[in-house]
């Protein structure tokens, strides 16, 4: 009795084992059949990422705009300042000399459909008095010097002068400094190359 | 040389924040002649009408940078040579609006030739007070970015031997080009 027992135990037990190993198997099938249908998915375009960046001339402070697809990041070091979804046309550039010398402001050039603005920002991400954290040059330029045309901003002659070249029709070379902290347009009796 | 820190600079009319130099926490990058091979083949270019300077060595570019020239003041075209070079010191010059007053000046190397005496005063240095290379921003001097002014500096000969470096008949200075 002990025997017939023991091997209806055996018989038994093979029996699992083998139902086991045959659902094990189905499942690696099953696995490689989903994964064979997952590759065979088209893959969805990866956005280009860009990265354009500038090192302070003292080589303490980096800024970064990092463009992935449509939407652009404005980095100072590890600290992200602010996203932009960019329009089709529209840049942002990182001058060579974007940073002012003690490494407070920097300014950014933005590109939209050919024509130019430029943005200045502080350091810390903080906003200006009147509200921002970026305050644009071109247009309050342009309201207070109708005549005239902003053709490029170079740099900074200070810490808080950015240079201004702008044209009219009559002058093809007229600098400005812009004060950052008092928003003033200096004009200048020389001009800046 | 004299470093003057806590002081207040001038520059285009305006106050400016001095960077402080430790001559203590730095560690100067010296070496002994003949560490370096091929001294001879360093050259510097400086081109005023690209506002750009390249360094080569023999025919390898070691750097090339935007840097800014004489708008104040004329940088003389011409051959020269340095023949000293200092970690730091004071530049002061000019009249009325363009009065300039800048302790610490950083990496600055003086160069000479037969027409330009040592007495003049023109130099590559480094510049913290503006930050508009590639244009003419200068009252004679060749401005770079004070990272640039370091790797040059640590580069050119003669090669530094402590805070204020004359050349010798050993330690020859490295030509410059102003074209």
């Amino acid at each position: 009795m002990k025997k017939i027992l023991g091997l209806t135990f055996f018989v038994a037990m093979i029996g699992v084992l083998v139902g086991w190993g045959m659902e094990r198997k189905q499942k690696v099938q099953d696995k490689q059949e989903d994964t064979l249908e997952i590759m065979a998915v088209e893959p969805l375009p990866t956005p280009t990422a860009r990265v354009m960046e500038q090192v302070s001339p003292d080589g303490r402070m980096m800024v970064s705009v990092n463009i992935k697809g449509e939407q652009a990041g404005i980095w100072v070091g590890d600290l992200m300042l602010m996203t932009k979804r960019l329009e089709p046309e529209e840049e942002l550039l990182v001058p060579f000399n974007a940073w002012s010398p003690d490494n407070k402001y920097f300014f950014l050039e933005r590109k939209i459909a050919g024509e130019s603005e430029f943005w200045v920002m502080k350091a810390t991400g903080e906003p200006f008095v009147e509200g921002g954290i970026y305050r644009v040059i071109a247009e309050p330029f342009t309201l207070a010097y109708p005549e005239l045309t902003l053709v490029s901003v170079t740099g900074w002659a200070s810490p808080t002068l950015l240079i201004i070249n702008a044209k009219s029709e009559n002058e093809p070379k007229i600098s400005f400094w812009y004060e950052v902290p008092s928003k003033q347009f200096i004009r200048l009796s020389s001009y800046f190359y | 040389m004299v470093v003057n820190n806590g002081e207040t600079g001038v520059f285009a009319g305006q106050e400016i924040e001095v960077p402080e130099i430790s001559l203590g926490d730095e560690q100067l990058t010296t070496k002994v002649l003949g560490e370096v091979a091929n001294v001879q083949a360093k050259q510097i270019y400086v081109s005023l009408e690209k506002q750009l300077l390249t360094a080569y060595e023999g025919e390898t570019v070691y750097l090339e940078t935007p840097i800014s020239t004489g708008k104040w003041g004329r940088t003389p075209p011409g051959e020269y040579t340095i023949w000293v070079k200092m970690r730091a010191t004071r530049m002061e010059g000019g009249t009325g609006a363009d009065y300039y007053n800048l302790p610490n000046v950083p990496y600055v190397m003086f160069f000479y030739n037969d027409k330009i005496p040592k007495i003049a005063g023109y130099s590559l240095h480094g510049a913290y007070w503006h930050n508009n290379f590639g244009h003419a921003m200068s009252h004679g001097c060749v401005n770079m970015r004070q990272i640039d002014a370091e790797k040059l500096y640590n580069w050119v000969s003669p090669l530094t031997t402590g805070t204020v470096t004359y050349t010798d008949a050993e330690n020859t200075g490295t030509k410059v080009t102003i074209f």
